[in-house]
């Protein structure tokens, strides 16, 4: 180094410089470059290396791609008044096959039959022998399924991910909610009514059901019928403030998840789309247009001792009193000819327009679209105006008889029903319309109460909740005429009755007699016991109290009403 | 003075290239992390909604009551034997109505006459809240009783 220096130190002069000048331009240009390099080599390590794998196969940065499925469409939840699920969608696999890579077909389909025993095996070959790039081989298998098909490895066999809809609950709901196809299309119910809606996903769709009433109106009836050896029933549970459907039971019932496949006597709804002749629960009606539409008091006598005739028909009470009635005891002892003569006083067209205030003479406006039209003769004669006062030759849903009750106790606003939970308040009366005075609300009340404690009724009195009800037994239209062993027998019951706010409606399809019931299939032996335990059920379910009132309540009506012991006395009187 | 701000230019574009490229792995780095947390969350979402649907399956109210008669010593509710007093700790908590109520007068008086005769007469004696737990409280004990 010493040597090099003492060199240099020779050079002297503009050679020096010029020497010194070069070598310094030669350093930055050879860095320059070495920089360079560097960065290219850095810039190559990153881009090969390390961006590498921070990106997928089509060179998007792992961190750009999109999160899955909060951006799919999923279909809407349809869930009860307190949450719980009813229907979803849940994302499932389903399996496919590319059967132009399959090498062993009847391999394949008997691995798959070990897996899947209900696949057939013809039509499994078939689809993989078919050469076909696209065929489905099942829909929504569960997580187990697919991890054994990955297992045996197979080639052309795929899987395809997809929403499948389950139903928790199942058959208990399968009249209201509905169902969907294996595309999730609605099917029926509130799916299908509510296809597009639910399809766009988003918030659940909340219905005013409480599955726990649903589970135990469900369970009563289902019990009656097997007691009573019933082909069918039906019943609704209504707030009779707001018109909310709490509960709706159609039986027999069906599981949605299983819809395509089941009868068509089981998917017919009965509560709203079936429609019946209901018998005497329609004298609620005829009374309370009695009572708003004449000048009528509870006091008035009703003479039925003879069957009224119109033209060819003759009207008969099923168990006569054969005495002049009031009006309260023509309501308690369901009094046919009474209540014909009602229908009579009040007139063909006033019954009419009542009876269309109420909504009984059209299609209810419902949610779901399996909605029946009511049965109305055409054209109405008087005989008519005499039948439909106690529910023949009318046939209406039970929907619609259950919110024309609840209008007429609630104080008489007219209450339309409704499934779907709507977010305005629900008692808002501004705009009601008003069908009954609250006087007459009241009469009603009074009345439904005395069937219970005095009449027909008296299977359905829970002791401390104050019920009232109707009773109604209607034979059902067969060839020629009406048959007498084919009964529909409901119980139409309000609680509690001193303020009510539900109404309780349970029918069971042709009910026999048993030994317990002395062979009766009326509506009070068979409906009213089924009311009573429901309403049994609400109360603990609900958290109701029992009525303070209830313990010294005197229905005023009572006076209007004869004793076993009076009618005696009064018949001595006239034989002597 | 050129070789000092030469070398002093070259450590400077070293070292801001040198951070740069830290920054833009660090940041990548982070947007890979927040990813994998989004991954994660659509997952445990996925889940929650199968999970939830289970629960609401396994709780549905007929299977409830199977298996409550078959395996408690329990009878069906009857309106008769539900006391709504409450004190006596024999009532279950909560005991908030699900439907809220719209006539709450109605469901305010709790006591019945009967019951409330005896009370004033000194027949029947009312023990306020004896000691009870809440259901918080009941499962705490139970898993310090372990």
């Amino acid at each position: 180094m010493r040597s090099l220096y003492k060199k240099r130190i020779y050079m002297t002069g503009a050679k020096q410089t010029n020497l010194e000048r070069a070598r310094g331009r030669l350093i930055l240009i050879g860095s320059f470059f070495v920089i360079a390099y560097g960065i290219v080599a850095a810039r190559a390590a990153d881009l090969s290396i390390i961006q590498g794998l921070l990106h997928n196969s089509n060179g998007v940065p792992v961190y750009e791609v999109p999160v899955p499925s909060d951006d799919i469409k999923v279909r809407a939840d349809i869930v009860d008044r307190n949450g719980v699920i009813l229907a979803r969608s849940l994302k499932t696999s389903s399996l496919f096959a590319d059967a132009a890579l399959v090498r062993d077909p009847k391999k394949v389909t008997k691995d798959l039959q070990n897996i899947f025993p209900e696949l057939s095996y013809g039509a499994t070959l078939q689809k993989l022998q078919s050469k076909k790039r696209f065929v489905w081989l099942k829909r929504n298998i569960t997580p187990e399924q697919q991890s054994k098909l990955l297992y045996l490895g197979h080639p052309g066999l795929n899987f395809k991910e997809e929403m499948n809809r389950v139903y928790p609950q199942g058959a208990l709901t399968a009249h209201l909610v509905g169902a969907s196809g294996v595309d999730g299309q609605g099917l029926a119910g509130l799916e299908r009514s509510f296809d597009e809606l639910l399809a766009q996903g988003g918030e659940p769709l909340e219905l005013t059901l409480d599955v726990r009433l649903q589970h135990a109106l469900k369970r009563e009836i289902s019990t009656a019928m097997t007691e009573f050896k019933g082909k069918a029933g039906a019943g609704v549970v209504m707030d009779a403030e707001t018109g909310e459907v709490l509960a709706a039971v159609s039986l027999p019932d069906y599981d949605p998840q299983n819809f395509q496949q089941e009868k068509d006597n089981h998917k017919f709804n009965r509560f709203s789309q079936g429609v019946y002749e209901l018998g005497s629960s329609f004298k609620v009606f005829s009374t309370a247009a009695m009572l708003e539409k004449t000048e009528s008091r509870m006091g008035q006598s009703f003479d039925v001792r003879e069957p009224i005739k119109v033209g060819r028909y003759k009207i008969r009470d099923y168990h006569p009193e054969k005495r002049t009635l009031s009006l309260p005891e023509v309501f308690i002892h369901s009094s046919n000819i009474g209540s014909a003569m009602m229908g009579r006083a009040v007139g063909t067209e006033e019954l009419k327009s009542f009876y269309k205030d109420l909504g009984l003479l059209n299609a209810p406006d419902f949610e779901i679209s399996e909605v029946g039209k009511p049965l109305v003769p055409s054209p109405w004669s008087e005989v008519n105006t005499l039948t439909a006062s106690f529910g023949h030759g009318i046939a209406v849903s039970p929907l619609q008889l259950v919110s024309a009750t609840s209008s007429i106790v609630n104080g008489g606003v007219l209450v339309s029903p409704k499934i779907v939970k709507s977010t305005e308040n629900p008692v808002n009366k501004d705009g009601a319309l008003r069908v009954v005075s609250p006087e007459t609300s009241h009469r009603m009340r009074q009345l439904l109460r005395l069937v219970v404690t005095e009449g027909t009724g008296r299977n359905a009195n829970v002791e401390g909740y104050f019920v009232g009800g109707k009773t109604g037994t209607a034979e059902k239209p067969g060839a020629g005429g009406y048959d007498r062993k084919k009964l529909i027998s409901s119980f139409l019951g309000v609680f509690p009755m001193d303020n009510p706010r539900y109404v309780v409606f349970a029918m069971v399809d042709e009910p026999q007699g048993t030994k317990a019931s002395y062979g009766y299939a009326t509506g009070g032996w068979v409906g009213a016991p089924i009311v009573k335990r429901v309403v049994s059920s609400m109360v603990s379910i609900l958290g109701i109290p029992p009525s303070e009132e209830n313990q010294r309540f005197e229905n005023s009506l009572m006076r209007y009403v004869k004793t076993k012991e009076q009618i005696k006395k009064e018949q001595t009187i006239a034989v002597h | 003075m050129f070789k000092v701000s030469g070398l002093l230019c070259l450590v400077l574009a070293i070292g801001t290239g040198t951070l740069l490229f830290h920054t833009s792995q660090s940041v990548q780095n982070a947007e890979q992390n927040l990813m994998d947390v989004r991954n994660d969350v659509v997952t445990e979402k996925e889940s929650l909604r199968i999970l939830s649907a289970e629960w609401d399956y396994l709780n549905c109210p007929e299977r409830l009551e199977k298996l409550t008669l078959k395996n408690l010593d329990m009878d069906e509710p009857r309106a008769d034997k539900v006391d709504f007093i409450g004190g006596e700790g024999d009532v279950p908590e909560p005991r908030i109505p699900v439907l809220p109520s719209l006539k709450p007068e109605s469901l305010i008086r709790h006591v019945s006459v009967q019951r409330k005769l005896a009370i004033e007469n000194g027949k029947l004696e009312v023990i306020e809240n004896p000691e009870r737990k809440s259901f918080d409280e009941l499962i705490d004990g139970a898993e310090e009783g372990e």
